[in-house]
């Protein structure tokens, strides 16, 4: 049985009435139990890729397909993807006024589980996640998202990712807006949840998420395309240096 | 004569008074068809905009807000008219002021700006009267912008308080035209205003920008429609006023989504400062819909200042009046900020001042 | 690329075949249709009114013969009054214990879920079945607090007939409108509350109408008086089967709240689509005194509905929170009214209005505040949501406000579910409908929240059927 959970061919993705191009050409493997990182300027298209993988109207698939366990979802719906095992952690989670956290989670895990869960099973878990991740448990009676600092919204990412337990994580800079300690306890709980048959993308500018965590890969993303792909070093060196740096000696490694 | 002016678009509850313009403002006999021209000044031309002798649309395929009722009255009884067509993009302001004057107390304008494909204009009207003239100010300005042409009127009143006053405008907007109306209402005895935008092109705008200050015994009928037809059209109505003395105001804001205006947008926002025992506001946001994809809001804060801003800015150090000068401001400057005649401004700014000390509470 | 906007669902018409169960008609009595004085007069013998009464049904007649249809909301030109038997009275007269009742019309309360309900620890259900009230029950607790829960008829010639007539039609008169006198003239049945004074009820008290013979009107009044200090909840939930003949509903509701006194009603409204829903509610409120308005509106062909406060004593409040659900062929013109005729008194209007399939929303309001009502605050949020581009909704608010001392905030949102929303629920696992539901769900939330458990049940579901469009 194959290893790769994800695997992304030639994708080409657009945008809009116009068309505008985003990605083109990106191909991307994900084996199970990997980490991979994608790092790259701001507006290359890390957040289009993610949401493409999760299936997002928005986007057009112009070229390329995505396999999932060596199916292809190309052209699956969202709710589909979700229940075959794929999870994304929203840069700008939605509110949904008038649904609980608590309500929400559990028609989340029944829809994925296709079958509802034991409700005194699921309060236990609810209840421990929260208290791991240093949300307050009133949480689970607001309304999903709903008044939500910048922070609060990304705790709650995670604590859906813990509770639904998917088979590969995108997470959409799910540090930004987080305090050191608050990014502490997200990546606790990113480490928590990952293990040898899961597998995390990971987009991020900073290397604190990354402490801890077993990266397998490092990806940039630049203008569309992965133009650089390393090991752990290779975030470190970025976080430093910039991309501007990684531009020249992309194109310089083009030229080979 | 008991025309219907500024009509409610959907009828609601009769003792409310709201369903249509009170009889005071029943439309004026016109007593002589002799022009009056000569009570109209206007500013030189530029190249890009030429004057016309008639408008290229008929009065009945558009219509001001204040009613076809209102239109025909003008269609027949006009005593002085000023069309302009422009050709290209626009720099010069044009300015027209019309003026009531003793031999000529009754001034009915038909105005109309014809706007080619791709030109802009900014035209800055003024109605102003002679001190001693006691009369009524009648007047239409229509508005044809085609494709991706320009538009902003700015209409500044400011007559004397024997003077009644209606002003009508009708706007009709192809595809990527922006229209801004922009009005400073300050003086009559009486005044009904009335503008209605079609927009009937994709990516058409339409801005409408007021400020009006009433104190003694005035009163002032608003009624303001856009029609959205087109898709990714866009309204933002912005209303600020300040109601003192005895005076009265109605304010009808309609935005109107027809089906098919696809993503179309409408913001409506009114703030009201009263002051004094005796003042009535009546405000009626209406928003129709009948398309689904569209985002339309509208927000109306009427009575008092906010106390935390006051508080704020006492806590800087000024004096409760400054502060709330301040506030007050804050309110009328998106539309005195557009008066492009710093001089006029001045004087606007002033009497707004002057009146709001006049009137503040004891 | 993928669009959700070609995959929409499309809800189909409600199953509303628990609500459509018909009894045959056996009236013993049954009034000739169309409206004349000979008519009033009967209805009035046969109920044995008080010469007061049937005064005051003649007066009202003459009212009802000069007054105009309005010229603003619905059409209501379908509505052909002349057709209506204004007063059906079945077989049965009134009954103590339910168990006395007749077994075919327990047999439609049964249905209707309404026995259980008075198992679970009601106070008291009063039903209105066809224009009398055929089964009245009452715990003991409330009748020994000195609560009186009766029929307005027993009200009406009882020890309470003073009480009654003080109050009868004096917040809605006759003359108010057209369908106002139409109700005083012929109004038949309904409910009399009185809570003495410093009363807390614990338990809600319930009524439950249903119409039944075709063609028939409903015309009950209702009223309550809840005095200095006291609380009381009072629920009104009602329903009838589908008729071809138009079915017109034309009640009356009073409620007078004392001085510090708390008042609660709340309305899930479901009846059948070819029901023209007239209803007049008002209620004056004394000095420091509070109104709570809960209402769900789901059913008739048109409605024409305005739950009125009256804000008469210092310091008073009113609360109104509406959800109007309007499917095909639909014309529902919903909203509330208030008026502050004294110093600080606060209201808060939140309405929720949701238009599918064709049918039509209004939300109209009208906030008057008096001179002299200095220090008082008015808030209005209205939101409505449109689930495709067949239907309307339309927003028709208006302020009127004489003092200047006064704040009040305005504010209304137009929109539909959004797409991003959609796709965060999917990536959750939920399907497209099921996401739609949620949210839909989660928009009426605030008004479920504030119904008995039973009510929010049965309005979720309502809202799910309507959504889901698919069978139960």
């Amino acid at each position: 049985m194959s290893d790769t959970l994800l695997d992304i061919q030639n994708l080409g993705v657009s945008v809009g009435d116009d068309h505008h191009k985003i990605l083109s050409g990106v191909d991307l493997k994900i084996n199970k139990g990997e980490i991979h990182v994608l790092m790259g300027p701001n507006g290359t298209g890390k957040s289009t890729l993610v949401s493409t993988i999760m299936g997002d109207p928005r986007y057009e698939i112009t070229s390329g397909r995505i396999l999932f366990e060596g199916k292809d979802i190309t052209d699956e719906k969202t709710d589909v993807r979700a229940r075959l095992g794929i999870f994304l952690s929203f840069q700008s989670p939605e509110e949904i006024p008038g649904v609980t956290v608590e309500n929400f989670l559990r028609t989340a895990k029944g829809a994925i589980d296709g079958r509802p869960p034991k409700i005194f099973k699921f309060e236990k878990e609810l209840k421990a996640q929260m208290e791991a991740l240093g949300i307050d448990p009133s949480y689970a009676e607001r309304y999903l998202n709903v008044g939500f600092s910048g922070g609060e919204k990304k705790k709650a990412e995670i604590l859906q990712l813990l509770m639904l337990q998917p088979k590969l994580a995108l997470l959409d800079e799910t540090d930004s807006g987080l305090d050191v300690d608050a990014v502490k306890t997200v990546s606790k709980g990113i480490q928590n949840y990952h293990n040898k048959t899961n597998s995390v993308l990971i987009i991020t500018h900073s290397a604190k998420i990354l402490e801890g965590l077993d990266i397998d890969y490092v990806h940039i993303l630049e203008k569309g395309k992965i133009v650089k792909t390393g090991g752990s070093e290779l975030a470190s060196e970025i976080i430093e240096r910039g991309f501007e740096n990684m531009e020249k000696r992309s194109d310089e490694y083009e030229k080979l | 004569m008991n025309e219907q002016l500024n009509n409610l678009p959907v009828l609601t509850w009769n003792h409310l008074g709201v369903n249509r313009a009170g009889q005071e403002f029943a439309l004026p006999e016109v007593p002589q068809l002799e022009s009056a021209e000569k009570n109209l000044t206007m500013s030189v031309l530029p190249s890009t905009v030429e004057r016309i002798q008639e408008f290229p649309i008929d009065y009945k395929d558009m219509e001001s807000g204040i009613g076809s009722a209102y239109d025909n009255y003008i269609a027949k009884n006009s005593n002085v008219s000023y069309f302009l067509k422009v050709k290209q993009e626009t720099e010069q302001t044009i300015r027209t002021k019309t003026c009531i004057t003793p031999d000529h107390k009754t001034l009915a304008g038909d105005f109309g700006i014809y706007a080619e494909e791709g030109s802009s204009l900014v035209w800055m009207q003024e109605s102003v009267s002679d001190e001693e003239a006691a009369g009524f100010s009648t007047e239409l300005t229509r508005i044809y912008a085609k494709k991706n042409s320009r538009v902003r009127l700015i209409q500044v009143q400011n007559l004397n308080r024997s003077t009644a006053c209606w002003n009508g405008v009708a706007i009709y907007a192809e595809d990527g035209a922006k229209v801004e109306v922009v009005r400073a209402i300050l003086g009559s005895s009486h005044a009904a205003y009335g503008t209605r935008a079609e927009l009937k092109g994709r990516e058409s705008s339409y801005q409408l920008e007021t400020i009006y200050f009433t104190d003694q015994s005035q009163i002032y009928d608003f009624n303001d429609v856009a029609n959205h037809y087109g898709k990714n059209t866009q309204t933002d109505m912005y209303t600020a006023g300040v109601l003192a003395g005895e005076s009265s105001k109605i304010l009808r804001g309609t935005i109107d989504f027809k089906k098919g205006a696809v993503y179309a947008v409408g913001h409506e926002s009114e703030e009201v400062l009263m002051l004094g025992e005796k003042v009535r506001n009546r405000t009626v946001p209406l928003i129709l819909c009948a398309e689904e994809q569209v985002e339309g809001q509208h927000a109306a804060s009427i009575g008092r200042l906010d106390e935390t801003q006051i508080y704020y800015l006492i806590s800087r150090g000024l004096t409760p009046l400054q502060a709330r000068m301040l506030l007050i401001e804050g309110r009328f400057a998106p539309v005195l900020d557009k008066i492009p005649d710093e001089q006029l401004r001045e004087e606007l700014a002033s009497q707004i001042e002057r009146r709001l000390k006049e009137n503040e509470p004891k | 690329m993928r669009n959700f906007d070609s995959e929409k669902t499309d809800v189909k018409e409600v199953d509303r075949s628990v609500y459509d169960i018909k009894d045959e008609s056996h009236p013993a009595f049954e009034v000739h249709s169309g409206l004349t004085e000979d008519i009033v007069s009967q209805i009035s013998e046969e109920k044995h009114d008080p010469a007061w009464m049937r005064v005051f049904r003649m007066k009202s007649l003459e009212l009802y013969n000069e007054i105009q249809v309005p010229d603003w909301g619905p059409d209501l030109d379908d509505l052909h009054l002349d057709d209506i038997k204004t007063y059906v009275r079945p077989d049965t007269p009134m009954r103590g214990k339910w168990s006395e009742v007749p077994q075919d019309i327990k047999d439609t309360f049964d249905r209707l879920g309404i026995p259980k309900a008075e198992r679970k620890s009601l106070a008291g259900v009063g039903a209105q079945y066809d224009s009398e009230v055929v089964y009245h029950n009452i715990t003991e607790t409330a009748a020994a607090q000195g609560v009186i829960f009766t029929d307005m008829e027993s009200a009406l010639t009882g020890p309470h007939e003073e009480m009654v007539r003080k109050h009868f039609m004096k917040l809605v008169p006759p003359s108010d409108h057209k369908f106002a006198a139409l109700h005083g003239a012929v109004w038949s049945g309904g409910t009399f509350v009185y809570v003495p004074k410093g009363v807390k009820v614990e338990i809600p008290l319930q009524s439950y109408f249903r119409l039944n013979a075709p063609g028939a009107g409903q015309f009950e009044h209702t009223l309550i008086i809840v005095d200095k200090g006291a609380y009381l909840h009072f629920i009104e939930g009602c329903s009838a089967p589908k008729y071809n003949v138009n079915n017109l509903h034309a009640g009356c509701v009073e409620i007078f709240v004392g001085e510090n006194a708390r008042v609660r009603y709340s309305t899930i409204e479901n009846w059948s689509k070819n029901m023209y829903n007239l209803n007049t509610k008002r209620a004056r409120v004394e000095k420091g005194g509070s109104i709570e308005w809960v209402s769900g509106s789901f059913g008739s062909h048109i409605s024409y509905l305005y739950p009125m406060s009256i804000l008469k004593g210092e310091g008073s409040h009113m609360e109104f929170t509406g959800i109007t659900f309007a499917g095909n062929g639909q014309n529902l013109d919903t909203g509330a009214k208030v008026v502050h005729a004294a110093p600080h008194t606060t209201s808060n209007i939140t309405t929720k209005s949701i238009s599918r399939d064709g049918g039509i929303s209004t939300f109209r309001s009208s906030v008057k505040v008096a001179p002299g009502a200095a220090g008082s605050k008015s808030s209005v949020s209205c939101e409505s949501l449109m689930l495709d581009d067949r239907s309307r909704s339309d927003t028709i608010p208006a302020m009127d406000i004489q003092c200047s001392d006064a704040d009040v905030g305005h504010e209304a949102k137009i929109g539909r579910i959004s797409e991003q929303a959609v796709f965060y629920l999917m990536s959750r696992g939920l399907s497209e409908e099921d996401a739609r539901a949620f949210i839909v769900g989660g928009f009426a939330e605030p008004i479920a929240k504030e119904l008995p458990l039973e009510y929010a049940v049965e309005m979720n579901n309502l809202i799910t059927l309507e959504m889901k469009g698919s069978i139960g």
